[in-house]
């Protein structure tokens, strides 16, 4: 243990809390682990967001009554009155979009590289669930300021939760505290936004980050393209020593720079938060539904499904399945280990296999065209032109057919998925209109 | 140190549980009284009382619902509707989910704004993914004339037309 009397100045001080701490964050990183394209310190960004969420939530805490119609007013104060009321509102709705954005990056981020590999995959686990706590928080938070929007969002999000089979209708009375959307929803939308899921969100981060101290530190594949494990950890007092030439102390490189990263985050979030408002609708009234009452922009995917399926399959069977997918990744080593070339070699052996795969595709198709979804069709159909593309060159060893024909089955997956969220997203945002009927943005 | 140990060995024997017994006992007590929190905790999640409006709401004269008419009554969110062989009620909350839908004189049809569903007048849905047509209400004339609907209470499409 590195004595007190050993700290000579303040970075070593630095140094040793960094060492207790160490649980946390390695004291030394090798240079090569730095680099930003590794991981766009997704990241460190997406937990400067949760800071930001933290403490601008707190303030606005000290003006906000959960109650109905005080909790529309307040929201009135916060614009028309408190000092900088406007401003933390603006900051903490723009840091949750950046927040729930960034967490989605860092995912993508992270499955591309596969650094979801042994020894890390109870790290995406969590990283999972992070990603899903992030979701709950927007939510539930969507509903406080009692507007139209958010009344209505949060109806059309708790009729979901009834379309489950047996248990549904009863979970959305223990959810909501009634039959419909009314005081004691807003209550309990208040206590889950501000103590429960952000006591998970911490307790996950926590988890999180100790897990990838744990696991060597950031993803950093070695020639082969496997993941170098950690050699061991630091001895107690190695740190002063520097024995390990290769490495460099982590707070003087990374924490230094992911702070740089943070804060200008903060400044552009800031200067937007300066720059635009954050949206408040006419009040709630549960009488009235706005028309087209539209989702926040993360939401609107899954009210695009909503409109071509029923809500149990959109609202419960899709998320469901896409859930357990992204949970299920790092342990299945099939998705890893079949790659776009056999997928083709199985479609030219006219196996079983392929005559699978084509079945699947075409019902897809069929099914999708029948209730006209071409939004989500059109993914389908690129990552299979794509495959088809690469099954039919054989000998190229460069070029961009041989980067497709040399991408794993979970790849194509992932790209699927991530399409598929792109386009219904775009699509439920800018191209539908009232009674969410299509209609072009540019035409006014 | 060595008497010490003993000492320590022998305090050990003579505790009432060893140490997979207390383990034992531990986790049965800390599930029972883990299951009872759960118990009691699901009743204290769902409300006792509840201060919503009440479902039986008068919707006023019949005469101000000319033949062929269907009427969003906002307060309430149902439709009130007279053809030819009397009043009707549909609840104007969309089956799929559960926006307000409303009535479009121009085409004569439902609409809900949410996710494009469209109804008949008699609450038959002709598009959209709602799943089930707009439910019929129970609709009757009250003492001193004026219509009334129960919200809650639903009845088999065209089974019951009330006259004025």
């Amino acid at each position: 243990m590195p004595h007190a009397t050993h700290i000579r100045n303040p970075l070593q001080a630095i140094a040793w809390w960094q060492h207790d701490f160490r649980r946390m964050l390695s004291a030394r990183v090798r240079e090569a682990q730095l680099g930003f394209r590794n991981t766009w310190y997704l990241g460190a960004l997406t937990l400067g967001t949760f800071t930001i969420q933290v403490s601008t939530g707190l303030l606005l805490m000290l003006y906000y009554h959960p109650s109905i119609p005080q909790g529309y007013a307040d929201m009135k104060d916060l614009e028309f009155v408190v000092s900088s009321g406007v401003m933390l509102r603006s900051l903490h709705r723009w840091s949750a979009h950046a927040m729930v954005f960034l967490v989605f990056m860092h995912m993508a981020k992270v499955f591309y590289r596969r650094a979801y590999q042994p020894p890390r995959e109870l790290n995406w686990v969590v990283g999972v669930s992070l990603l899903l706590a992030t979701l709950l928080l927007s939510y539930t938070g969507y509903l406080l300021p009692w507007d139209q929007l958010s009344y209505w969002g949060t109806t059309v999000g708790a009729s979901i939760i009834s379309s489950m089979p047996f248990v549904g209708a009863r979970l959305r009375f223990y959810l909501l505290g009634g039959h419909t959307v009314n005081a004691n929803a807003l209550l309990r939308f208040y206590v889950l936004h501000t103590m429960i899921f952000p006591l998970v969100v911490i307790m996950l981060i926590a988890v999180h980050l100790w897990r990838l101290h744990k696991d060597g530190g950031m993803y950093e594949p070695d020639e082969q393209g496997k993941p170098i494990l950690p050699d061991h950890i630091p001895a107690e007092d190695d740190l002063f020593r520097g024995v390990e030439n290769e490495k460099t102390l982590s707070y003087r490189e990374l924490l230094f720079r992911e702070i740089i990263g943070i804060e200008a985050l903060a400044v552009v979030l800031l200067s937007m938060a300066l720059i635009w408002k954050a949206p408040l609708d006419e009040m709630a009234n549960p009488l009235h539904t706005p028309n087209p009452a539209k989702a926040p922009w993360y939401f609107t995917g899954l009210q695009e499904l909503l409109h071509y399926f029923p809500p149990f399959v959109a609202g419960i069977i899709l998320p469901v399945l896409i859930v357990s997918g992204l949970f299920i990744i790092p342990f299945v080593p099939f998705f890893d280990d079949v790659s776009t070339a056999d997928l083709c070699r199985w479609a030219r052996d006219k196996s079983g296999r392929s005559i699978t795969i084509a079945t699947v595709m075409v019902v897809l198709s069929a099914l999708l065209i029948r209730i006209h979804a071409w939004d989500a069709l059109l993914p389908l159909w690129i990552v299979v032109t794509l495959l088809c593309l690469a099954g039919r060159t054989a000998d190229q060893q460069k070029g961009f057919r041989n980067w497709v024909r040399s991408r794993s089955l979970s790849f194509w997956i992932m790209t699927l998925f991530l399409m598929e969220a792109v386009i219904l997203t775009s699509v439920g945002t800018f191209f539908r209109g009232p009674s969410w009927t299509w209609v072009w943005p540019w035409r006014g | 140190m060595a008497e010490e140990r003993e000492k320590r060995a022998a305090d050990y024997d003579r505790a009432p549980l060893d140490r997979r017994q207390f383990v034992k006992v531990g986790t049965t007590s800390l599930g029972v009284a883990g299951l009872g929190a759960c118990v009691f905790g699901f009743r204290y999640l769902s409300p006792n009382v509840l201060y919503e409006p009440p479902p039986i709401v008068s919707v006023g004269r019949p005469e101000r619902y000319p033949v062929g008419s269907v009427t969003l009554d906002p307060r309430f969110g149902i439709f009130v509707a007279r053809v030819q062989e009397g009043f009707y009620a549909l609840s104007a909350v969309c089956t799929h989910l559960g926006c307000l839908s409303t009535w479009k004189a121009d085409t004569g049809e439902i609409v809900c704004p949410c996710h494009g569903s469209t109804f008949r007048r008699d609450g038959t849905v002709t598009s959209g993914p709602a799943p089930e047509p707009l439910p019929w209400l129970k609709v009757w004339i009250s003492d001193d004339g004026n219509l009334m609907v129960d919200r809650s209470a639903t009845l088999p499409a065209h089974s019951e037309y009330v006259q004025a």
